[in-house]
């Protein structure tokens, strides 16, 4: 990622916090640890925390925590005088966490369906193992204000049905048992579709196969009838979502983080196409199924939006015309 | 089992022909296909309109071996041969990962215009498809899983392993019944649950042990499934796949279209039977056996040598290896097994 890249990317961040930055004023010269930094979720954040420091005088102190190094970190932050650390280590073997720590984000997890597929066993023990071990741990933390379990749209009982949504459930479940049982402050997040930079293009989702294909030049072929809706929020909109939330949620609550606004499978083709030059032909019914069956993936986000006044800043275009450059940029 | 058959009929609009010819039929002439043959079978089916040909080794790509048998030309020379005279049929390659490899097989394969990818595991090993159908996904092409000696497994479990190709990117999963041991009802069963339990499409091949292999493929079709292998008089490992030419005029018959013209597809059978194939397949009595046991066709050969040698009944040696479960590579256990019934 080269610094004109990365200014666009401060720059998205500074645009929401300079409408909203009063909200986020209890992570003022507090210590956050986000466990998984080095994910997407992670990236955004160490960016927002990075921006609320140079722009805002937060003087927040970051400890990353996650078992893939981080390049940007390294390429961006490491030395940084903002206070911001990495620490490469696993969350399920992570022993302690610094003393002084006021909030926990959880965003460790590989939300990979392949891998999913292919190792049900390990995705499960590890989603398990992690949280239960930082539930523990912090346990030990005097100055812990409150803990954020990322866990995931598809723990919603409507959506369960496969090992990863069945070990998000459990997880939220271990939560719970230890806000109960040992007064754990916890809340629990339930990520739904995000995008933009950082996600990696191979990652197989509905998004990032339509602009592989784009950037491939071929058709961008869709699976069933494009009638599947789902919704997707910007990077930078989810990383305020989520501190946000951490640091004014309730505990015990359960928040949903994501856009509500629906959009047609057929129609985030048909978006990503016009990014590009030329006419990217679209492919519906890539697998002719006789009987087409449409699903329906978006949060109802009412809660989040009237006790919080959360927004969507960053409009559903705008975020595809992001990603797709980034892509482009970074030669994926 | 409880497959209700036919309950589905009116949904359906369209199945796509796959004709696995010069594929399934490379086993029953030794993997001895030449150059003029797969050109001239090509403009043939191109011809008949018949969706997609498939070609190549019979166990896919990357597969000719001493060990396995050599094909008479490289797959490129194969793919190239086809590909010239396939302009409205899509070209189509069967692949097993460890016998074919991405950077090996798969990119010269798509470099030389292949159209789709089926990628295939035994029925229990789908994860040895990730990487295969990843790549080929991400390459914007079609790629569909297939998962063989289906038979093996309870429809639920082969619908487990079906989801785990899907996610890996797949457009579509057959299910094969490598071992012609499936009845209407069993077939029926097993495209409700996966249809049932993943959203992409469903295809079926079928083999011919039991003189069912026709009947099968429509039940398939009249259940949901999309997709259906066949080849002209059958020509395929041991007994046989589905008779493609029998199976077009039933279904005209019973108003499903496939899209292939029947007349052409006709000629192309004759000219099959003239120049390519040097043997029908037949419905002997060990593919009876193997097919009543749900032992793989490949076990024929070893099992009636070693019934020879010991002088046990290759018929008991058929059962025997279905009740021990065995798959392909499994060979080892025929003489063992043979050894048992001569000593009882």
């Amino acid at each position: 990622m080269d610094k004109q890249t990365k200014n666009s990317i401060d720059k998205d961040l500074f645009n929401i916090l300079n409408k909203r930055v009063s909200s986020l004023i209890k992570a003022k010269d507090s210590h956050i640890v986000v466990l998984g930094g080095a994910g997407f979720v992670g990236t955004w954040l160490l960016f927002l925390i990075s921006v609320l420091n140079k722009e805002f005088n937060f003087n927040i102190t970051l400890t990353i925590i996650d078992k893939n190094k981080s390049d940007i970190f390294k390429e961006f932050f490491s030395g940084d005088i903002n206070k911001i650390n990495f620490i490469n280590n696993d969350v399920s073997y992570v022993s302690e966490l610094p003393n002084n720590t006021n909030y926990i984000i959880h965003a460790a997890c590989n939300p990979d369906i392949r891998e999913h597929a292919s190792n049900p066993f390990d995705t499960s023990s590890s989603i398990a193992d992690g949280v239960s071990n930082i539930l523990r741990i912090s346990n030990m933390l005097s100055s812990l204000r409150k803990i954020m379990y990322l866990s995931s749209g598809l723990a919603d009982s409507k959506y369960i049905q496969d090992t990863y949504s069945r070990s998000k459930y459990f997880a939220e479940l271990l939560c719970t048992s230890a806000r109960q049982q040992f007064r754990a402050p916890i809340i629990i997040g339930r990520p739904y579709s995000f995008i933009g930079p950082f996600h990696e293009i191979i990652s197989p989702w509905a998004q990032n196969m339509f602009i592989l294909d784009a950037i491939n030049g071929k058709s961008i072929r869709v699976r069933g009838d494009g009638n599947t809706v789902r919704s997707y929020m910007y990077g930078a909109d989810a990383a305020f979502w989520i501190l946000s939330l951490t640091l004014n949620g309730e505990i015990g609550e359960t928040y949903s983080i994501g856009s509500d606004k629906e959009v047609r499978i057929e129609e985030l083709a048909n978006i990503i196409s016009k990014n590009f030059k030329g006419d990217i032909p679209i492919v519906l019914n890539t697998s002719k199924r006789a009987e087409a069956r449409s699903s329906h993936f978006v949060p109802n986000t009412e809660k989040e939006r009237n006790n919080f006044d959360l927004k969507i800043y960053t409009s559903f275009e705008s975020a595809i015309e992001k990603t797709v450059n980034w892509h482009i940029n970074e030669g994926s | 089992m409880g497959g209700k058959m036919g309950v589905r009929e009116n949904l359906i609009s369209e199945v796509t022909i796959n004709d696995t010819t010069l594929r399934d039929g490379s086993h029953a002439n030794s993997h001895k296909f030449s150059k003029k043959q797969i050109e001239d079978y090509c403009q043939l089916a191109n011809k008949a309109n018949i969706s997609i040909v498939e070609i190549g080794h019979g166990n896919g790509l990357g597969a000719s071996s001493l060990q396995l048998g050599q094909s008479s030309i490289t797959d490129q020379e194969m793919i190239k041969s086809a590909r010239k005279h396939l302009t409205t049929s899509k070209l189509g390659v069967h692949v097993i990962p460890g016998f074919a490899t991405i950077e090996k097989d798969i990119k010269p394969a798509i470099d030389a215009g292949v159209d789709i990818f089926r990628v295939a595991s035994h029925c229990t090993e789908a994860d040895l498809c990730e990487k295969h159908i990843s790549y080929i996904r991400q390459s914007g092409f079609e790629v569909w899983g297939s998962l063989m000696m289906s038979h093996m497994l309870s429809p639920e479990l082969l619908a487990e392993q079906a989801k785990k190709m899907k996610d890996y990117g797949a457009e579509g999963v057959i299910f094969m019944d490598s071992a012609g041991a499936y009845l209407p009802e069993d077939v029926a069963t097993r495209v409700e649950v996966l249809l049932s339990e993943i959203s992409i499409g469903v295809g079926f091949h079928a083999h011919n042990n039991l003189g069912m292999a026709v009947i099968n493929s429509i039940t398939a079709i009249k259940t949901g499934a999309i997709l259906i292998d066949g080849s002209v008089r059958g020509f395929g490992a041991g007994s046989g796949n589905a008779q493609l030419e029998v199976l077009v005029a039933v279904l005209e018959k019973i108003k499903i279209s496939s899209g292939v013209k029947l007349y052409p597809l006709l000629d192309l059978a004759e000219y099959a039977e003239e120049f390519i194939i040097n043997e029908f397949p037949k419905i002997k009595s060990e593919s009876i056996v193997s097919g009543l046991a749900g032992v793989f066709s490949g076990f024929i050969k070893p099992v009636l040598r070693v019934a020879k040698e010991t002088g046990a009944d290759p018929r008991d040696i058929f059962f025997e290896l279905g009740k021990k479960k065995v798959i392909a590579g499994q060979e080892d256990m025929i003489l063992e097994i043979a050894k048992n019934l001569v000593g009882k």
